[in-house]
């Protein structure tokens, strides 16, 4: 599936190439988005991240990198029924580079206005804004929130997605969505293991969607399995971990070893959310869950609630957030702690560290600033407060002794064009 | 305490002021061509065709949104007249859509001639423009300022 951005780029450059040269500037639009920040962080102790594949984090030295992004997109009409995207995006990648990736190459189809069939690379809409993140000037704060955007960022597919709009009575629109495909080159750096890549791996799902009068509000559902999971040695965990089950008779231990392996694993997203936006008012609230049985990407619930009134060209919001990983502090071992002999005890180190690596249970209390102070221009200042009961995957390079505080003052600049 | 309430009545101010004033713009018509098959819109429609909403005119032909985009006044005016937004927030929402592949923004004409000419020849096009130029070759089915018929 990763060849389908191959065969879909060039088929969407071709078929939107114009016979005649003065067709060009109807049928082809080029635009971007971008967003130029730096951001402080009160501790040194533990690097701030916007999400969980950020390989270096901000202290006290301000970071750039962390919110800085560019995204340039073409788009084709083809013909009445048939167009074509394709959007590039360089921002900070798990591998600590700025290379541009393809975000979005794909051909819709629309028979009838209703009716949208998109094939390609597409963004994963699992919840509200999921697919727009990276675009800045589209929403009101300088990041979305990290607790709900930043712990799994699964973003984009190989695949296809089919969307309908429905009328519904009075001026409200129902809008349905499925898709189904690979999971683009996500890699997550996991303290003191390999890089977990979930490239390949398959992810569906399904959207609806009401919009009427200031009200948006929507229900969506995902699903992803891992194929791989981590490579050895914490793959080998699992297998140590049965035969301590089976050498001590313990099934609460073999339970632990399913556990531990993260291979086959299936994971579940459940997402609710609603905007208001009226005159002044914009308010936003969603509700995530997590669905899961597996230590190293625990089960949790995060949600976020917004609210900013807009006084002329400025927006002042505040902010809430919140994620709780179900998984508190180690998972069940039995007897294993007591028995004598090193290798019980590093497989026990093992696994705590597995579990400490991905609990991730922290809040965020901001206030902040939008400023349209020019056309398709924002300038926007964010000030947080946040407190992490455990560093987690949310945090990058935490010391042990950090008290799990730090405070995080963003300044951005966000342009389209 | 006096300077807790006087603070708290500015705000107060501050907060009602801009919806108090009238509405002061262009005056602003929805317009069609006479070919369309449509005779009237309601608000309510004109806004959600232009936010990318309703994909059909009420004849059932796919709607083609075209906007005026010289003078700039006319577009802040019918953002601020029929959703209650300004221009900035308008480019924030086609932001969010466009940049996902979801839907595009009206198509700017950069002026009132444009519109009219783009609206006459395609029964599909639903123009804003403003209410001085508009012609013979179009079809008037909304004043924006007009308060709507119960």
């Amino acid at each position: 599936m990763r060849s389908g951005v191959w065969l879909t780029a060039p088929l969407v450059l071709c078929l939107a190439w114009p016979a005649r040269a003065d067709d060009l500037q109807k049928k082809i639009k080029l635009s971007g988005f971008g967003t130029l920040g730096a951001a402080w962080n009160s501790t040194d102790e533990a690097g701030f991240t916007r999400d969980a594949s950020q390989p270096h984090g901000a202290t006290r030295t301000p970071d750039g990198r962390v919110d800085s992004r560019l995204g340039l997109q073409a788009d084709g009409t083809l013909s009445s029924t048939l167009r074509g995207t394709l959007q590039v995006v360089s921002k900070y990648n798990y591998d600590g580079t700025f290379r541009p990736e393809f975000a979005w190459a794909f051909l819709g189809w629309a028979p009838v206005p209703e009716i949208e069939a998109r094939a390609g690379r597409l963004g994963i809409e699992s919840f509200m804004n999921a697919d727009s993140r990276d675009v800045g000037y589209s929403y009101l704060w300088v990041r979305p929130p990290v607790e709900c955007f930043g712990l799994i960022p699964i973003t984009r597919m190989d695949g296809a997605d089919l969307t309908g709009t429905i009328q519904l009575g009075g001026s409200a629109t129902l809008r349905l969505k499925a898709f189904y495909g690979a999971i683009v080159s996500e890699q997550i750096p996991v303290t003191g293991y390999p890089n977990l890549d979930l490239s390949g791996d398959r992810i569906g799902g399904a959207i609806a969607e009401v919009q009427g009068g200031p009200w948006r509000a929507r229900m969506a559902y995902a699903r992803f399995q891992v194929r791989k999971g981590f490579p050895p040695p914490v793959s080998n965990l699992p297998g140590y971990l049965d035969t301590y089950a089976t050498l001590l008779g313990d099934p609460g231990l073999t339970q632990t070893a399913a556990g531990a392996a993260l291979k086959d694993g299936v994971f579940q997203w459940y997402s609710a959310g609603v905007t208001y936006e009226e005159g002044r008012v914009q308010g936003q609230a969603v509700l995530n869950h997590l669905g899961s049985d597996k230590i190293s990407i625990p089960a949790s619930w995060a949600g976020f609630v917004s609210l900013g009134c807009r006084l002329g060209q400025v927006t002042p919001y505040g902010l809430f957030s919140r994620i709780a990983s179900r998984q508190q502090g180690l998972p069940y071992l039995g007897a294993l702690p007591y028995l004598p002999g090193p290798q019980a005890a590093q497989v026990v180190s093992a696994v705590a560290q597995l579990a400490a690596a991905n609990e991730d249970t922290r809040s965020t209390v901001a206030a902040g600033l939008r400023w349209d102070w020019h056309a398709n221009l924002d300038c926007k200042f964010q000030v947080e407060r946040i407190h992490a009961a455990n560093p987690g995957s949310l945090w990058n390079n935490a010391q042990p002794d950090w008290n799990g505080r730090a405070t995080v003052l963003t300044a951005v600049v966000d342009f389209v064009f | 305490m006096a300077r807790l309430r006087s603070s708290l009545a500015l705000a107060g101010l501050l907060l009602a002021a801009p919806a108090a004033l009238p509405a002061a713009g262009p005056r602003l018509v929805i317009v069609v061509s006479p070919d369309s098959g449509v005779t009237k819109v309601t608000r309510e429609e004109v806004r959600n065709i232009f936010l990318g909403r309703q994909k059909r005119l009420a004849s059932g032909l796919a709607a083609v949104p075209v906007e005026q985009q010289v003078p700039p006044a006319v577009r802040e005016h019918f953002y601020r007249v029929l959703v209650n937004k300004d221009l900035a927030e308008i480019s924030a929402y086609w932001a969010r859509l466009y940049f996902t592949g979801q839907a595009r923004p009206p198509r700017g004409e950069p002026n009132a001639e444009d519109v009219i000419r783009a609206v006459a020849a395609d029964p599909g096009a639903i123009g804003l423009v403003e209410w001085t130029r508009q012609d013979g070759r179009v079809r008037v089915i909304l004043d924006v300022d007009a308060p709507e018929a119960p």
